[in-house]
Formats: C-alpha cells, structure tokens, sequence
C-alpha cells in the first residue's frame, strides 16, 4: 500500500474520499470473490460488497487500527452471505460450518490471515502486464512454452521472455510468499 | 517455472513455517487442491470500476442531500496488533514501492495542470474530487468524467476569463466546457479557453490533438482556433490533431464544420471527410476516411492505417512519453497497420509490431532503440 496504514484508516474514519477509491483498489475484487465462493452468482456478490462498503461510508463507527477494519470487512461480507443464504433457505453444510465456528477466536484469525495472503498474491498476479498475464495464466493451466506459444501466436522465446518477467515481478511483490508458492507448486 | 528454489530461500521459507501455527497450517492447505488457478479467471471478471462508478454516485447523492458530515478528523486511537503474520506482510509492502521490472513502460494517465486567469497553476490528477475555483467567484467541478464548467454562467460583459489545460507528454483529460461541449484532450495538447462564453460567439484555442463534442447554439457558433487555421463548428463532433508532420488535421465525424485558413476562403467537411492542412504550401487537402479510425483513441485504441513506422512511433512516444532512436533510418520507412489497445504496456504494441514487421526493439530507461 502506497499510505501507511495508520493514515488509510484515519482517512477512512474521516470519510476521505480518496481512501474508499484505495479500499475499492485494493479489497473490492477480492471481497466479491469471497462472496462469490458462498453465494456463487456473481451480481449478488457484487451487491453484498458495494453495500458494505456503503455501510462504511454511513456510519459513524470508528475503526482503531487496519488489521481490525480488515477484519470486519470479511466478517461484514460473511455475515452478509450467511443471511442471504438464510434467507433463501439454503440448507448446506457451509452455513451449518460457519455459524458453529464464528466465534472461535484462533479460527477467525488463521482465516483472515489466510484470505489476506490470498489476496495478496491474486492483486500482484492481476497486475502484471497484460500480455505477461496471458502467459502466467496459460502456464498455471498446465500449458507448456510452445503451446502457449501458439495460443498467443508469439515466438517461444517471447514466451520465456514474459514468463522470466512474470517472475521476476512476483518474486520482489510477494518475497516469502513466492517462495512458498513455488514450494507447493501453485506457482 | 522459475525452478527450484535456492537452499537460502528453503530454509528461510522453512522457517517461517515453524514460526507458528498458523503458518504451519497454511502451508499444509496450499499443498491441498490449487484454488488460485481455478478462481483467477473468474477473479479477472470482476469489475472494480464498475463497483467504483456505483458507490460514487451513491456517495455524490448523499453529499448533495446533507450537510451532517462535519465531524471530520476525529483522532483514532492506534492499537497496534501484533502477530507474526502482519509483520511478515508489512516487510513485504515496503519492498512493493520499488519499480519491478525496469523496461516496463506504462501508458498515459489522466493528468494535467490548469491556469488561472491571475496565472496562478493547479496540478489536475485523476481521482481527485470536488470544487476548483476557476475565476473569481467561479467554480468548475471536478468528476470522474473530468472537469466540468457551470454552464448556468453566460456573461454580459464581452470582458472573457481564460483558463488554460495543459496536457504532458503521457497524459490525456476530459473537459466539459460552459456551453455543454465536451473535450477530449490527447497527450501534449493545450487548449486555451474562457470559464464562461459571451453571447455572440464561443472562440476555443487549440495546439494539439482534441476531440470535440460541440454543444448545439445557433446563436453562439463555435470556433476552434489553432496557428494557421480556425474551424468554425455548426453543432456536431470531429478531431483535430496539429501533430502531425503531413499537417493539421481536422476528421468530421458528423455534423457540419468549415475550415478556414488565413489565406483562403472557407472548406466546408462532411461527416467521413479529412481536411489536411499543409503548413508549408498553406493549401487545404480534402479526401473520404473513416472517421472512426481517427477518434479510436478516445475508446482507448491506437489505429494504425498503412502509416510509417516513424508516424506510429510519434504517435506513441507522445503517449508513453518516450524517446525514440533509430539505428537504421531505413526501418522508418516501414509501414504498418493494427488495431492496439491504448492503455496497455508498451511491450505489447511492439510485440506485434515486431511479429508484423521484423523491426526490433529495445528500453533503455525512457529510450525505445530501433534496430533491424
């Protein structure tokens, strides 16, 4: 983040426009998709987020530090999808999951801790240049050089020279975690 | 696919698993199953500027309808919370200010600097919000549709206020003028004009490429004022472009417009029709194009029609703000047709241009060196 994350909050708290547009950047992508592991349908998702981030700006509640405000957006977004899911009246073993484990303590942290790694490495993947992308993206579907070579009708050596960037990229963004990814082979 | 990792990395990484718990358990659930790579596509659809556009709206709304939200700046209480993790990341953060991959050239951003009428200059970003005082008693809004002039605002007095835009190199900005006309203004591009009309006539000041929207006023036309020549507008859209080196310009792409040099008389356009005005001879060439092709770049497109190598590197350099050397002139005489996308790494344009052409490509720093 390019503002220390004492000033984002404080901003936050302060209704600064400027911080919801670097909350949106950072966290709106990822907040739908974790909505959209629980709900599935895509504009749901994106409503259950957008009126989160609405409630933020509405009320006047305080947050007192970043790591707190992050985990009330995942809670805000769970809770949002456990009432939809309710409400539909959805019988699935993830509310049954959910509602039996929200208030264990360890358990929330280890899944905020988890959800933000995630986040991290899916905002670093989307930032790479798009053509770079395009390669990373066929490489982790299993496809070799030439093959994707063809499917973006580039020279092998173009493709080697995308990858080698791709790499070189995530390696300085991520640090340990790329290690790690490369470790257990999602990388 | 970067190999394996070094016995440095292994053991670094080994231990940060044994640090806790939770990290231990971490590492077991990414050796499960590959979430990433089933969910980045879908994560890739997801559309944050949509979900920008919508709060924003929301939010503007709100504003308007109340004035309850003075209490501002409330000190927050820091509590910092400690765990392994949180640390782990925050010493990732830091090294994410450094630029990653130094051949890396982004496209343009919206960005320029506004003159006052007192000569006093604002520096106008995207993103940013609210009110700029223009003129005395006078404000303009800033949106994410780019700045907007109070069009309730028609002087009585023939005495005009000017502002200024200026546009760099590797920047470009939206205008909403007085009268309702909108302005698309490219990289490297000033126009000059006044916060609000007069009754008789809506006199802008151009040097550079622009795209007109022009409000409808039979009372009031409208000109388009650039060195040479002024184009006078009956209500309609169309491009200007004094870049490039052939001349100045002007694509209708409906409407009506006139253009008249100092010497000669007036060329009346119709919509597909270019006007190309040579500089040095001072004669107006008429000729049929597609009109399209010349305002793509206001959807975010470069079109290239058969044009040199030396014109598209122009046109691009503009844009990335970079400099161009050639180490074989030859290669200038290359020519080149493609449709590529305007806010993309320049990598990409010269990736194809390279698979079209042979022409080869390297970055130094701000420098695009060209070689067969």
């Amino acid at each position: 983040m390019d503002i220390s994350e004492d000033k984002f909050i404080r901003q936050i708290n302060a209704k600064e426009v400027d911080a919801f547009r670097i909350l949106f950047e950072r966290f709106h992508n990822y907040l739908v998709l974790y909505a959209m592991r629980r709900v599935h349908l895509r504009e749901v998702a994106e409503d259950m987020v957008q009126e989160v981030f609405v409630a933020i700006w509405e009320s006047p509640k305080k947050y007192n530090s970043f790591h707190g405000f992050r985990a009330f957006l995942y809670d805000s977004v769970q809770n949002r999808c456990l009432d939809y899911l309710k409400h539909k009246a959805v019988e699935n073993r993830y509310v049954a999951y959910s509602l039996a484990n929200r208030d264990d303590e360890s358990e929330r942290e280890y899944n905020l801790m988890r959800e933000e790694i995630y986040r991290e490495l899916y905002i670093a993947v989307k930032e790479l240049p798009d053509r770079c992308r395009q390669v990373f993206e066929l490489h982790l579907q299993g496809k070799k050089n030439e093959e994707i070579a063809e499917l973006l009708s580039l020279s092998v050596e173009t493709v080697k020279t995308h990858k080698k960037n791709a790499v070189r990229f995530l390696k300085e963004r991520l640090g340990n975690l790329f290690f790690l990814l490369v470790m257990v082979k999602v990388i | 696919m970067s190999g394996a990792l070094s016995e440095g990395e292994r053991q670094e990484l080994e231990l940060w698993i044994d640090q806790n718990d939770g990290n231990r358990r971490f590492f077991e659930d990414m050796k499960q199953g590959n979430r990433f790579a089933e969910e980045f596509p879908e994560f890739c659809q997801i559309d944050m500027e949509r979900g920008w556009v919508r709060f924003e709206q929301h939010i503007r709304q709100e504003r308007r309808n109340s004035w309850r939200r003075v209490l501002k700046y409330v000190a927050a209480i820091v509590v910092p919370v400690a765990i392994g993790f949180s640390i782990w990341l925050l010493n990732r953060e830091e090294k994410n200010s450094i630029l990653p991959i130094s051949e890396m050239i982004e496209p343009g951003q919206v960005k320029a600097t506004l003159e006052l009428p007192g000569g006093k200059t604002l520096a106008l970003k995207d993103m940013k919000q609210g009110e700029i005082e223009v003129d005395k008693g006078l404000k303009a809004m800033q949106t994410t549709q780019g700045l907007v002039y109070d069009s309730t605002v028609v002087l009585n007095v023939e005495e005009l206020k000017f502002n200024t835009l200026k546009i760099p190199r590797g920047g470009e900005f939206r205008l909403t003028l007085a009268d309702g006309t909108r302005v698309i203004l490219n990289s490297a591009t000033r126009l000059k004009y006044p916060v609000a009309f007069g009754q008789r006539e809506r006199k802008v000041y151009l040097d550079g490429e622009a795209y007109f929207e022009v409000e409808t006023d039979t009372t009031r036309p409208f000109y388009v004022v650039m060195d040479r020549i002024q184009v006078r507008v009956y209500g309609t859209s169309f491009n200007v472009n004094t870049h490039q080196e052939k001349g100045i310009e002007t694509v209708l792409v409906e409407g009506k417009v006139g253009i008249k040099t100092f010497a000669a008389g007036e060329y009346v356009l119709k919509p597909g029709e270019l006007a190309c005005f040579d500089r040095k001879s001072g004669t107006v060439e008429i000729r049929d194009v597609d009109a399209r092709q010349y305002t793509a770049w206001t959807r975010g497109i470069f079109t290239f029609e058969e044009e040199t190598l030396e014109q598209i590197m122009a046109t691009l350099s503009l844009w990335y703000d970079v400099d161009v050397f050639y180490q074989v002139e030859a290669v200038k005489e290359l020519h080149f047709s493609g449709h590529l996308e305007r806010y993309k790494e320049i990598r990409n344009i010269l990736d194809a241009i390279t698979e079209a052409t042979g022409v080869k490509f390297s970055i130094k720093e701000r420098t695009i060196i060209v070689s067969q």
